[in-house]
């Protein structure tokens, strides 16, 4: 009982455990056609022996599927991990539930439920978690997973300062990093210099990295021989397979998704890398020892396998999509369902044999305009840092009509907020100093002492400059240039004078990193994803283009300047959530923290995307009509893509 | 002739290696380097790096050494291990990634050399001997519309029409069902099937280029006294024309040799990223946009070296094809 107080109070749902708790009784299995005959011919032990003794029972959406069919996805570059990770790769420790709109969100992300780990306890301060992997777990390869494994990826990778020479935030607290013990072969102990509150709601986030240094991901049976630790020719090894150093050749060894030889938890396993063949596609076949069953003991996953194409034209991209050449496209898969493109895709439903659904962006806001308050120019300083000033630029923004005009309708007039969906809302925030007033920026302005203007009508600074400064903008959205050419129209009729520079982003982030940028414009996550990286709710990295340099003191960067009061207030804020193991507490704190962002207003927000849609296959089932998708809640990975089938003709 | 063969390898030579310097230090000159842009790629997805992260990746790929030992460490391999390095957008070794995709980089080359050849020869010589007649006029005029359209236009308006009127499958060289499947018959005419739009968007310019210079060329030739005389000796017009004039009017088309392959995989750039083809060029492409240097600098190293060997090579064969031209 004990334990599974502490699961509740961590957020963790029960429901995978009651579910798992059913499945003890023996029950006969049953696998993918594929396989049967396979194992037939002697190439495969049976389904019995390849599932562990604990399947996870995976609770199909709408219907137990049938076996069969190929899912063809696109990712737009060798460089898009995240592609695969989200739709392919996820299987963590632990997982995020499948968002569904009626379903009751009790913390500040969606809850977590168990998964490759079979359950969890969790002491009481929140600092030690001691995981249960399940009995006979086994790799892609038939190897068993087991916490020797774990222990491998703890002492010989995580722990390895040549592979990792930083350790990653999660596993840090009050400057210790993670002790990770064997209890025995199946249950290993994390411990914790301080409590980790947010430790399982981080480890359902997707690992979106080709170097993922996650406890689930180094099969130490094949990886061993890469790592000097145990072969001492692997250096040698590296250098004959034209790598630099062992370290590199690790990584690509250990590279889930260029390396079909390395074997995996996943439903799907890479049987043509990124790179490999022509370069053109990635191809995964189903896990033969995959760890899920349905709810009538049916091996998942249904589909048998999955193509992901490598285009990077995005026009291409879009005439496949409307020729019906993937099976799931959305603003997160192939990034082609823009509002422009609905009409392409709305006119070759037929003919491409798909249908639409909804896509929850969880997006704060699509366009901040951030102005440099840590300005290395004294007067523009002053007049950044200046609450009423962005107040008065706020107030004659028209939104509505940016919307309309540059998005089509898609937005909602707040400033940088979280979603109406989340617990977290605040409408006031979300609507303050967005009722478009010229007059009363004018005098806004006006009570602020600028009331000199020049000949053309430009108000000019306390030292006699006219007010005049430039915003960067990169090139990678043409929404944010074509808005912000409104937007210097309405600024103009208060006598402030907007320049347009556009870059790439490369260049704006040097540019912004240096502190050399007067403003900014970039978007920002909300949901899961401003807990993770709350960066345009106070400056908690370089990238917090409003104080480069607060952030980067927050993140013992270059240029570090202290920051005033608030936003210090702010990062204590911040810290304490994580070290919170009681949900509602971290609720209440976090929303102390937004609060302070609402009271210093830092960024002028344009417009919040109401939803974004994708299409799909009509023959596709048990996928949701509406899915939540951000960068930390993994979309679709959440909604369960191994019980994805298509239904016969 | 050797001494000429050996004097033109020894300024290859030099070539080459100012070509080495050049290309790794313009890779360098954009702001930034490989870690920046994976950093704003990531932004993008609103994920943010840990500055000592990026400090530990840099450091891993050698990006904080100075620019010269960087040069050095690159140029040594390649040189003396023939290790092209290691591309640090794809972790894969260079030399994988360019071998997979040169393949069918000089397969499309070939085909459209010889489409260019084939459809240019008869209507240049066409276009010559009937000078200034309706055939003439049309043939100019298809041609120069052909020179006219963008590669990358045309090849979109070809996919669409592709999409809209034949069931077809849209870019790339192969159906699904024969992407990885293993050599075969289908598989072939498979390949034949897809490589028609690019062959058509590639070959049409070039087509037309060549047409214009084959018929300046063979006009000239045929106002000299020679073909008069050798009309009036009664040689049959067919084997007059083939002989002599056309022979000489062909220089140009030996002297493009050379050029043509670089063209191809570096030229034609635009139309492979448009059409999806598993091509040499949108490789290098996605290489300097991600300022992959080793992959990017590896390639135009590769790039050049075939440029410099071609122009070499249609040297010979013109010299060979036409005695008039000296070793000198």
């Amino acid at each position: 009982m004990r334990l599974l107080h502490a699961l509740s109070r961590a957020g963790v749902g029960l429901a995978a455990l009651t579910l798992s708790v059913g499945l003890a009784t023996a029950q006969d299995y049953n696998e993918a056609p594929m396989l049967a005959e396979r194992v037939e011919a002697g190439e495969l032990p049976p389904v019995e022996e390849r599932l562990p003794a604990n399947p996870m029972v995976v609770e199909p959406l709408e219907s137990v599927g049938q076996y069969g069919g190929t899912w063809r996805l696109v990712m737009n570059s060798p460089s898009d991990i995240s592609t695969p990770v989200r739709t392919i790769g996820y299987e963590n420790f632990v997982r995020s539930v499948t968002w569904q709109p009626d379903l009751e969100q009790t913390d500040i992300v969606p809850d977590v439920i168990m998964n490759v780990a079979e359950d969890v306890e969790i002491n009481e301060d929140g600092s030690e978690y001691t995981f249960h992997l399940r009995e006979g777990h086994k790799w892609s390869d038939g190897e068993p997973y087991t916490a020797d494994d774990v222990m491998f990826w703890y002492e010989n990778v995580y722990s390895n300062t040549e592979l990792f020479p930083a350790k990653p935030t999660w596993s840090v607290r009050n400057d210790t990093p993670l002790v990770v013990e064997k209890i025995d072969d199946t249950t290993v102990k994390f411990v914790f210099g301080g409590p980790n509150g947010l430790l399982l709601q981080y480890m359902a986030t997707p690992a979106n990295d080709a170097e993922p240094n996650q406890p689930f991901a180094y099969p130490r049976h094949y990886l061993e021989q890469f790592h000097p630790d145990f072969n001492a020719d692997a250096a040698a090894t590296a250098q004959a397979a034209g790598a630099q150093s062992w370290v590199q050749h690790f990584h690509s060894m250990a590279d889930a998704w260029r390396n079909p030889d390395l074997p995996r938890l996943n439903p799907w396993i890479v049987t043509q890398g990124i790179g490999q063949g022509s370069g053109n596609q990635l191809i995964a076949e189903r896990n033969p020892y995959y760890f899920k069953v349905d709810t009538e003991g049916n091996q998942l996953p249904y589909i048998d396998r999955v193509t992901i194409d490598i285009i990077s034209d995005a026009q291409v991209t879009l005439l496949k999509a409307a020729n019906g050449d993937f099976d799931m496209v959305d603003s997160y898969i192939g990034f082609v369902t823009t509002p422009e493109n609905r009409g392409t895709f709305f006119d070759n439903q037929e003919t491409g044999g798909y249908e639409f659904y909804e896509v929850l962006p969880n997006r704060a806001n699509l366009m901040i305009i951030s102005l440099n308050m840590t300005h290395k120019d004294p007067v523009l300083r002053d007049l950044f840092g200046n609450k009423s000033f962005r107040q008065a630029l706020s107030t004659a923004i028209d939104r509505e009509e940016v919307i309309e005009l540059v998005w089509l309708g898609q937005g909602r007039p707040y400033q940088t907020v979280e979603r109406p969906e989340s617990p977290l809302f605040d409408e006031e925030m979300a609507t303050q100093f967005t009722e478009f007033d010229i007059a009363k920026a004018n005098e806004m302005l006006d009570s602020l002492g600028l009331t000199e203007k020049n000949g053309d009508g430009i108000r000019l600074m306390s030292d006699g400059r006219p007010l005049q400064f430039t915003i960067d903008i990169s090139v990678i959205r043409q929404p944010w240039i074509d808005s912000a050419e409104l937007i210097k129209g309405y600024w103009r009729q208060i006598g402030v004078d907007l320049l347009i520079n556009t870059s790439d982003t490369t260049a704006l982030n040097q540019r912004v990193e240096a502190n050399d940028h007067d403003a900014a414009v970039w978007s920002a996550s909300g949901g899961a994803d401003s807990l993770f990286d709350p960066k345009y709710y106070f400056p908690s990295s370089w990238a917090a283009f409003y104080a480069t340099t607060w952030g980067q003191w927050f993140t013992n960067d270059t240029n570090p300047e202290e920051p005033p009061e608030a936003p210090k207030r702010q990062m204590e804020l911040y810290q304490q959530i994580f070290a919170e193991i009681d949900a509602d507490r971290r609720q209440e704190l976090m929303k102390e923290l937004l609060a302070i962002s609402k009271e210093e207003f830092y960024t002028i927000g344009v417009m919040q995307p109401t939803a974004d849609y994708g299409i799909i296959n009509i023959a596709l089932r048990n996928v949701p009509g509406v899915l939540l998708a951000s960068t930390e809640y993994t979309h679709p990975g959440a909604a369960n893509p191994e019980q994805f089938y298509y239904a016969s003709e | 002739m050797l001494a000429f063969i050996a004097r033109r390898i020894v300024y290859m030579l030099v070539t080459l290696v100012a070509i080495s310097v050049m290309t790794f230090f313009i890779i360098q000159l954009p702001p930034g380097d490989y870690v920046t842009a994976m950093v704003a790629q990531l932004n993008l997805q609103g994920t943010t790096v840990d500055p000592a992260e990026m400090a530990a990746l840099r450091a891993r790929y050698g990006l904080d050494d100075p620019l010269p030992v960087q040069y050095w460490k690159w140029i040594s391999n390649i040189v003396f291990a023939g290790d092209f390095g290691f591309s640090l957008q794809w972790r894969r070794p260079v030399a994988d990634l360019l071998w997979n995709r040169l393949g069918l980089t000089f397969v499309l080359a070939l085909v459209t050399l010889l489409f260019i050849w084939a459809i240019s020869l008869p209507i240049g010589i066409y276009t010559a001997v009937r000078k200034n007649t309706v055939g003439d006029y049309l043939a100019t005029f298809i041609g120069v519309i052909g020179l006219a359209i963008p590669n990358f236009l045309f090849a979109l308006v070809l996919m669409y029409i592709s999409f809209k009127y034949f069931d077809t499958g849209i870019g790339g060289l192969f159906s699904p069902e024969y992407e990885n499947a293993p050599w075969s018959l289908g598989k072939l005419l498979d390949l034949g099937s897809h490589l028609i739009i690019p062959t058509i968007v590639l070959g049409t310019s070039g087509t037309a280029a060549l047409i214009r210079i084959l018929r300046a060329n063979l006009l000239d030739e045929l106002a000299k006294p020679y073909v008069t005389t050798a009309r009036a000796y009664g040689v049959s017009e067919r084997k007059l024309l083939l002989k002599y004039p056309v022979r000489v009017a062909l220089n140009p088309f030996i002297s493009t040799v050379g050029w043509v392959l670089p063209t191809l995989v570096s030229g034609a750039t635009i139309t492979a990223v448009v059409l999806n083809l598993p091509m040499t060029g949108p490789l290098l492409l996605q290489a300097l946009i991600s300022q992959d240097m080793y992959l990017a600098g590896s390639f135009i190293m590769m790039l050049s070296a075939l440029t410099v060997v071609g122009t070499l090579l249609s040297d010979l064969l013109l010299a060979w094809l036409d005695p008039r031209i000296r070793y000198t």
